[in-house]
């Protein structure tokens, strides 16, 4: 069981050597959130957190459209929880609003006209933000206001989880014109061997 | 050789990533510069990208507007018939929407949509962009409100225009339909406007002299005579008299017309008194030839009086005497008043011929007034006179006509003073002229008949109820003789308290030859 509050050093290290890479965008996303909300102030606590604990990650320097090692984006927002006290709940409220202001998503936008056709492109969409995991729709029931997904091949960590909860519910919220509510239902650090988010409205 | 092409790919590949991030850069900053409020809304109405200058005109952040529905920004109906209309046409061009702002207040906005369709012709979503009409709107109320201010000073003005035409027509109407001739001389002196009437008295036409100078009116043409009449500076006359012709008398007024103190000009009006003066001129004429009609018969009936009176035709009893006597003074009295009306007609006819001599008016009012004295002491009425100099005063004037006036006023003194009063005759020389002035405390006129008195005929009605026989004459004719000699007469009374009456005349020195 992975403890969601350990941003040690040596946890830090571990997950700096994790396989897959994230787009920066995924990075930068989050960071413009602790900008909006805590100004230049909170960006710099948080890059003078990512320096003391070791990492190399130079935020000023990430590029939109650049890959990064995975663990980059898992350890930024290990360091956003600590330095800013966000709980998961919060950490989801970021997530969700990424897709807001994420520039590859509205090179997508053209399939935010049915959740058929958003459906069918998720598997792409997807690659566009991570060179690991798989993501399916895996059940769409539009009369009973569900959609499921299943992400594959995506062990990262649990806080990761949390980000991509958001994130899938506001993009479903953004397809179907409604409020939705996404929750993880399944999840590999809970011993299942694939993620599953159930979303509904 | 294989680690070398992916290499080259990569960099191939990076130069590709940066070359879209600087055009990522570059849309994001021109659609942040647009001051035109942009926002793309999916087709399902989500919104999912909106500028600065939306925020700036709604009030929401980029935050709390991305990923809502466009019911936030816009009223849920129009929003509707606005995604439908749009996704129909392709296009929307200035519709009128009410948009939302975070403050909760409806901004009135213009709105034009565009679809945006991907590379296979799909309909991805349509961009909106809005201007904000709050200011046109308020501009455009502000004008309307003006112009319905304007709308009503200008139907006001239409109606005091109306009202305006209406008087001048009314008074124009008036103007052409009177009877009376009308000019009207504006401050030059010009003639501004001149009536049918008058162009029909004078035989002229408005045409041909409206706008001329008095003074060349006066020289020549038709209208001459009254512009000779009325002078090159416009006199001011009332109701002077102007013969035009043997059967034409005009009565001429001028009037001085003025507005808030400025001066407008000259109203002139011709009366024509033509009928009135011809009416009068055979009154007179009858009244002459009955009056001489009457005056032998009434002459030979006193002398026969006379004669019987006097025991010519034998001895009366003194029954029928006192008869006679009566009969006699009803004859001298009807005789007085048969004089008085032939005065006065030769009065209106321009015949009461006056022979001026020189004259002493001390001798000739004490020779009246000497005439008088019985009648002063049987009424009881005190007698008082007031002589400035013993010396002579001289006058010029006919002597039988200026004995009338000085009879005429001293005998309303004893006919109007009640017994007991007081009759003061004074004689003064003042200045260059002489005044003769009879003061009684007598019945005195009311102040409403005083400006009547020297009328023809006009007696006082309180005169009329103590002496019943007058004839009104007696002060007509002093007026007549005393303006005649180139004097003036005047009085001041009082109700009940009694009256002044004078007369003033020029002195002239003794010897003067006329």
């Amino acid at each position: 069981m992975v403890n969601i509050d350990d941003f040690s050093p040596p946890t830090v290290k571990s997950l700096l050597r994790l396989k897959g890479k994230t787009r920066g965008e995924n990075i930068l996303l989050d960071i413009r959130f602790i900008r909006r909300n805590y100004g230049n102030e909170g960006v710099g606590k948080l890059e003078k957190t990512l320096s003391e604990i070791g990492s190399p990650i130079n935020l000023a320097q990430l590029k939109t459209g650049d890959f990064y090692p995975i663990g980059w984006e898992t350890v930024c927002l290990l360091a956003i929880r600590k330095v800013f006290g966000f709980d998961e709940e919060k950490i989801k409220e970021m997530g969700q609003d990424a897709p807001k202001f994420s520039i590859f998503l509205k090179i997508f936008m053209k399939y935010f006209v049915s959740l058929g056709k958003i459906a069918q492109e998720a598997p792409r969409i997807w690659r566009e933000y991570y060179t690991i995991g798989d993501l399916t729709v895996v059940g769409v029931n539009e009369s009973g206001k569900r959609v499921v997904l299943r992400l594959d091949n995506f062990d990262v960590h649990p806080i990761n989880c949390c980000n991509l909860s958001g994130f899938f519910q506001r993009v479903l919220s953004m397809v179907i014109n409604a409020k939705t509510f996404c929750q993880e239902t399944k999840c590999v650090f809970r011993g299942e061997s694939f993620h599953q988010f159930d979303i509904t409205w | 050789m294989f680690n070398i092409f992916r290499e080259k790919k990569q960099t191939e590949l990076n130069l590709v990533l940066d070359d879209l991030t600087a055009l990522e850069q570059y849309i994001h900053d021109l659609f942040n510069f647009s001051p035109l409020p942009v926002c793309f809304i999916s087709p399902i109405g989500v919104i999912l990208e909106v500028n600065p200058a939306l925020e700036k005109v709604t009030g929401f952040k980029m935050d709390e507007v991305i990923g809502e529905s466009i019911e936030k920004i816009f009223d849920k109906d129009e929003a509707s018939f606005l995604i439908r209309d749009t996704l129909k046409e392709g296009v929307v061009d200035n519709r009128e929407l009410l948009l939302l702002s975070k403050g909760g207040n409806k901004i009135i906005a213009q709105v034009s949509t565009r679809v945006r369709k991907d590379e296979n012709n799909e309909t991805v979503g349509f961009f909106i962009s809005l201007s904000d009409l709050t200011r046109i709107k308020k501009t455009e109320a502000e004008l309307k409100r003006i112009q319905e201010a304007l709308l009503n000073i200008l139907e006001d003005t239409e109606q005091a225009r109306k009202k305006a035409e209406e008087e001048r027509n009314k008074t124009e109407a008036i103007i052409v339909n009177l009877t009376d001739g009308l000019v009207f001389f504006d401050r030059n002196h010009n003639l501004a406007m001149i009536n049918p009437q008058a162009e029909k008295f004078f035989g002229v036409k408005a045409e041909d002299i409206v706008g001329e100078n008095i003074k060349s009116l006066i020289n020549s043409g038709n209208f001459a005579l009254p512009a000779k009449f009325l002078g090159p500076e416009i006199k001011t006359v009332f109701r002077k008299e102007l013969v035009l012709d043997r059967h034409t008398i005009l009565e001429i007024s001028t009037s001085a017309m003025g507005s808030e103190g400025e001066d407008l000009g000259d109203l002139v009006v011709f009366h024509d008194v033509s009928r009135e003066k011809a009416v009068e001129r055979l009154k007179t004429e009858f009244v002459s030839l009955a009056a001489h009609q009457l005056r032998t018969p009434l002459s030979a009936i006193k002398w026969s009086l006379r004669m019987v009176l006097d025991g010519d035709a034998g001895k009366i009893k003194q029954e029928q005497r006192e008869i006679l006597e009566k009969t006699y003074q009803s004859n001298e009295r009807m005789i007085s008043l048969i004089n008085d009306l032939l005065n006065l007609s030769r009065i209106e006819e321009g015949r009461y011929v006056i022979n001026p001599v020189a004259l002493d008016l001390a001798k000739i009012c004490l020779q009246v007034i000497e005439s008088f004295k019985d009648s002063f002491s049987n009424k009881g009425l005190k007698f008082k006179i007031f002589q400035s100099s013993l010396k002579p005063i001289f006058v010029i004037a006919d002597e039988e006509k200026l004995k009338l006036t000085v009879q005429n006023l001293l005998d309303n003194a004893l006919k109007y003073t009640p017994a007991k009063g007081v009759v003061e005759v004074s004689l003064k020389q003042i200045g260059k002229n002489v005044r003769l002035e009879v003061r009684d405390t007598g019945i005195g006129i009311a102040k409403e008949e005083q400006g009547r008195i020297f009328s023809k005929f006009f007696r006082g009605s309180q005169a009329v109820l103590i002496e019943p026989t007058g004839t009104g004459l007696g002060l007509y004719m002093a007026k007549n003789i005393i303006e005649g000699h180139g004097g003036k007469i005047g009085f001041s009374s009082e109700q009940g308290k009694g009256s002044v009456f004078y007369f003033t005349l020029p002195k002239q020195k003794k010897g003067v030859s006329l």
